[in-house]
């Protein structure tokens, strides 16, 4: 099972790690474990089995982010975080649906915690059309801007993932992506607004 | 300060005590730095959001792989579907509560007892690569050593699992005591929809339902199978709503 302790330390640290397919094996360890259970939970309280897989995903991505920025403790049972993670997705997905479902199965004992009611896919056209432009910054850039806001990496460890030689290196080049960016972005009219 | 140099900083939150108080104070007061933590702000957000698109494409092949057909592959029909779903749902909705009002006076567990008989593998099941493994499971699922059989056809490979495997996997769940399991692994063969065995998938749910005392869901289950008169198990399924009522 997914929650013996030291299994849980070695999923966490495949998923920390910058390999990704260390990353995903245990993402592949964990949707073998613990599929089923939030299927079952989305099928008994009036989801179909595509809103089961889309929960389960956006879970694992919300786990994800939390393990890579170091707000889950390593003690915490992956798998009653994840199923309280996904609990709460789908109860902010039927609090938010315009029809009007039963909510059958759904423990009393359940709180709802605001800081994890999060529709990961949602984002503005502002930030759907950045991201395009990321997208043609080039493979370098999009590392290094991965690393440095999403994953949230220090400076010295970019340095040492990318085979650059020191934080500087890394500093000039962000500055550079960022530049680039800035020069794509303002050729944009959608974009004119946040580049004035 | 060169506040400038601290909007990365702020945004990723790392600015703390006296530097986040004098950077926010700043902040308040200067446009130019506004502008520049606005477009900071949507860059780091685009580049969360091209991650999150791009993990989400990687779960995707991994559900494939693990689970089966992602929900993408069968997109089209569910869309061509979507109307005629939606009608059957408020027809199911209503079939339930009219069940639902009407009071039981049969007890399920006898009805369970008495439709009950573990599934009879009909043909083999072959896999070159894996033909040890599913002899072995058959051996002891035919000789009702359910907990060995479970455990060797547990040992498959999923992604090469077959629908009538999953069913004997149910029921050797369903004997070891583990009903709750045993029905979500016929979920799945629902899921995938298996002309052969849906109907099977349907009887064997309605029942599990009904030994967990679950009459809402058995009854939806059994309804399946009686709304389908080419259904194997059509009349039984009528039957068991009958005395359900």
């Amino acid at each position: 099972m997914v929650m013996a302790s030291s299994n849980n330390r070695d999923l966490l640290n495949m998923i920390k790690s910058p390999d990704k397919s260390l990353r995903n094996e245990a993402f592949s360890r964990i949707y073998k474990e613990e599929f089923d259970k939030i299927r079952f939970f989305v099928l008994n309280n009036s989801g179909s089995p595509a809103e089961a897989e889309d929960i389960f995903q956006d879970g694992m991505i919300i786990l994800y982010e939390q393990v890579l920025h170091g707000n889950f403790k390593e003690q915490s049972s992956i798998s009653t975080y994840l199923f309280a993670i996904c609990k709460n997705c789908w109860f902010n997905k039927l609090k938010k649906s315009s029809t009007k479902k039963e909510i059958l199965g759904l423990e009393m004992d359940f709180k709802e915690d605001e800081n994890l009611v999060i529709d990961v896919m949602i984002a503005d056209e502002t930030t759907k059309t950045l991201a395009s432009l990321i997208e043609k910054l080039g493979p370098d850039c999009q590392k290094l801007l991965k690393y440095y806001y999403y994953e949230k990496r220090k400076m010295k460890e970019i340095a040492q993932l990318m085979g650059l030689s020191n934080d500087q290196v890394v500093k000039n080049k962000k500055s550079r992506c960022l530049k680039k960016l800035k020069e794509l972005a303002e050729k944009f009219p959608k974009l004119r607004s946040l580049y004035k | 300060m060169d506040y400038f140099d601290k909007i990365d900083e702020y945004i990723l939150n790392r600015l703390k005590g006296e530097e986040l108080e004098v950077f926010e104070s700043e902040l308040t007061k200067n446009a130019d730095l506004q502008t520049a933590v606005k477009q900071r702000s949507k860059i780091s957000d685009a580049v969360k959001y091209l991650e999150r698109k791009e993990l989400k494409k990687e779960l995707q092949a991994i559900h494939g792989k693990e689970i089966g057909a992602s929900k993408t592959e069968n997109k089209s029909i569910i869309t061509i579907l979507k109307p005629y779903l939606a009608a059957a749902a408020v027809i199911c909705i209503g079939l339930l509560s009219w069940w639902l009002l009407s009071p039981s006076n049969t007890s399920t567990n006898d009805i369970y007892v008495s439709n009950y008989a573990p599934y009879k593998v009909l043909n083999n099941v072959r896999d070159a690569a894996q033909n040890a493994v599913v002899d072995q499971a058959w051996e002891n699922y035919r000789a009702g050593n359910f907990e060995a059989a479970y455990l060797a056809l547990e040992k498959l490979d999923n992604s090469e699992i077959d629908g009538q495997i999953l069913i004997a996997k149910a029921i050797s769940l369903n004997e070891m005591g583990l009903t709750n399991k045993a029905i979500s692994t016929l979920a799945i063969v629902i899921e995938n929809k298996d002309p052969f065995l849906l109907d099977l998938a349907n009887w064997y749910i309605g029942l599990f339902y009904l030994k967990s005392d679950n009459i809402p869901q058995a009854k939806y289950f059994f309804q399946q199978l009686a709304n389908d008169e080419s259904a194997d198990k059509h009349q039984a399924a009528k039957e068991i709503l009958n005395s359900l009522r």
